[in-house]
């Protein structure tokens, strides 16, 4: 009798668990979102660059026409170097994972253009950071990349 | 005996049990206590969550009734204080543009003198004041046929007004043969034209007209441009994404028809050491422009001067010599095509004929706030 006891205790906590688990939807790990503005304005001030980078409206350096875009803040270089700062957050997941893949693609597109025209900014391109949390993607092209990663990281704890 | 060892047995088997029972029952309160604390906290996350969603898609919503709000085409003062300038080093940065080949040496290696340049950019006497003094004569031929024309840029009237003026000033240009003896302008108006003037305009060019299009902000204009881009290779290279593959420059054009085409080369082929031959090149380019773009108005801009730094320092090909040089013969073929030629010198340099120093950090690409420089005159300067 007390072991049939002790088994329809652990049927209901178990089940009781798993409920509350499912019904928040927390089978799977959360990322927080990250705030754009804030977390450009880090990866701005914080790390030191060659060109000075004014802000620009995202859909001028990306072709993002499909994407439904939240809230923004990127920063791009005069030309002289391919220094960038892109912070781009989505509606949905599915729209935070095209831009990660239309970030992959400007980097790509970069390097080609700087191969033959300043090949040594191909270093940080080579080294680009790109990081989705949540429905936020983030980019930086610098020549500090572990700082740009420690910046990212916290700011989406 | 063997009574007593089995009861002995049973007891210690059923502490063990006991034992068992109870460690169980602390695994299952925790487990069930951690469920409900992790439960509570995302459900409070989730009622978080949507009461802020809430607030935003209102927010989302005045924003897209705005427009220009996620910062996008702020007006120039707005830029100048978003600006968060960066500690920046002119030197670190020295071959920007060391594109063209090494090997060429140009008698311009040596630094150019203030009087070769006051040729171009800056006339004797004439420094950026000279500019606004053009204005000024301008300003009074304007006035006889747009009398509404004050200061205001972006009220209706204006706008009108600034068209119709466009049109007479231009006629009166053509009329005087060779788009405009001086060969510095399209049409220098009082009236700066809105940034609408731009919708069916294209700019090509190298780097430089790359940052052009960034910083302006315009969003109703066609930008076709490419790092290191030269008047050798524009028409070969597939620079432009159309539809998710890379076409040349004019195939893009051939896809829509435009009003004005602005043209900037020239930086990259500094080091060049035959200047007729950069010249056929860049006739080549015109010429295979205008067979796509027949009814565009073509400008042809000059090769902004670098900054001081620049012209001082290596490579030697890049200077103000050498460009004032180049200037001079674009001049020359913009007449010879037929098309407008630009000079954009005025507005970016300083009474010594160098861009200014504030201006670049290599140099040589402008940053934001002159790019808004340069936007401007153009809408000071504008077309048919």
């Amino acid at each position: 009798m007390k072991w049939n006891g002790m088994k329809k205790i652990i049927m209901i906590g178990l089940v009781g668990t798993v409920a509350l688990m499912a019904f928040t939807g927390c089978s799977k790990k959360e990322v927080k979102d990250i705030d754009v503005k804030t977390v450009a304005n880090s990866l701005l001030n914080d790390i030191k660059y060659e060109d000075q980078l004014s802000e620009v409206s995202y859909d001028i350096v990306y072709d993002m026409e499909d994407i439904n875009v939240t809230d923004s803040a990127v920063y791009v270089s005069s030309g002289a170097t391919a220094e960038e700062i892109a912070a781009i957050k989505c509606e949905t997941k599915e729209d935070a994972a095209k831009v990660q893949t239309a970030l992959e693609e400007r980097v790509k597109e970069q390097k080609d253009s700087f191969e033959n025209y300043v090949p040594k900014e191909l270093d940080k391109l080579d080294k680009a950071v790109i990081v989705k949390a949540g429905n936020t993607v983030v980019l930086s092209i610098s020549n500090d990349d572990a700082k740009a990663k420690e910046i990212i990281e916290n700011a989406s704890k | 005996m063997i009574q007593q060892s089995q009861r002995r047995e049973w007891r210690r088997r059923r502490r063990r049990r006991n034992n068992i029972r109870v460690l169980l029952k602390i695994l299952i309160l925790i487990l069930l206590l951690s469920g409900i604390v992790y439960g509570g906290k995302k459900l409070y996350d989730i009622y978080n969550t949507n009461s802020s969603k809430g607030n935003s898609t209102s927010k989302k919503s005045n924003t897209t009734g705005s427009a220009n709000e996620t910062g996008k085409a702020k007006n120039p003062d707005e830029t100048e204080e978003s600006q968060q300038p960066k500690p920046t080093d002119i030197a670190n940065n020295p071959d920007a543009t060391g594109k063209p080949n090494s090997s060429d040496k140009v008698d311009g290696a040596d630094n150019p003198g203030t009087s070769d340049m006051s040729g171009e950019g800056n006339k004797p006497g004439s420094t950026d004041k000279s500019d606004e003094g053009n204005k000024a004569g301008t300003t009074n031929q304007s006035d006889e046929g747009n009398k509404t024309g004050s200061t205001g840029k972006s009220d209706e009237g204006n706008k009108a007004g600034t068209t119709n003026q466009s049109d007479k000033g231009n006629k009166t240009d053509q009329s005087t043969g060779a788009k405009d003896s001086d060969n510095q302008k399209g049409n220098g108006n009082s009236v700066k034209a809105d940034d609408s003037y731009f919708d069916d305009a294209v700019f090509i060019g190298d780097s430089r007209t790359e940052g052009f299009g960034m910083y302006s902000g315009l969003k109703n204009t066609t930008v076709y441009s490419e790092k290191g881009v030269m008047v050798d290779n524009i028409l070969k290279d597939k620079v432009v994404k159309m539809n998710g593959t890379k076409v040349t420059i004019i195939d893009a054009l051939k896809n829509k028809t435009f009003g004005k085409v602005y043209i900037m080369l020239g930086v990259n082929e500094l080091g060049w050491p035959y200047d007729d031959v950069f010249i056929d090149h860049y006739k080549k380019v015109i010429d295979a422009i205008k067979d796509v773009q027949p009814n565009a108005e073509i400008c042809i801009q000059s090769i902004i001067h670098v900054s001081k730094e620049k012209d001082k320092n290596p490579p030697t090909y890049i200077n103000n010599k050498i460009i004032s040089k180049r200037n001079k013969l674009i001049k020359k073929m913009a007449e010879e095509e037929n098309v407008i030629y630009l000079d954009l010198n005025p507005a970016l340099t300083d009474s010594s004929g160098y861009l200014f120093s504030e201006a670049s950090t290599d140099g040589v690409h402008l940053n934001q706030k002159y790019c808004l420089v340069w936007k401007d005159y153009l809408l000071e300067h504008t077309l048919n």
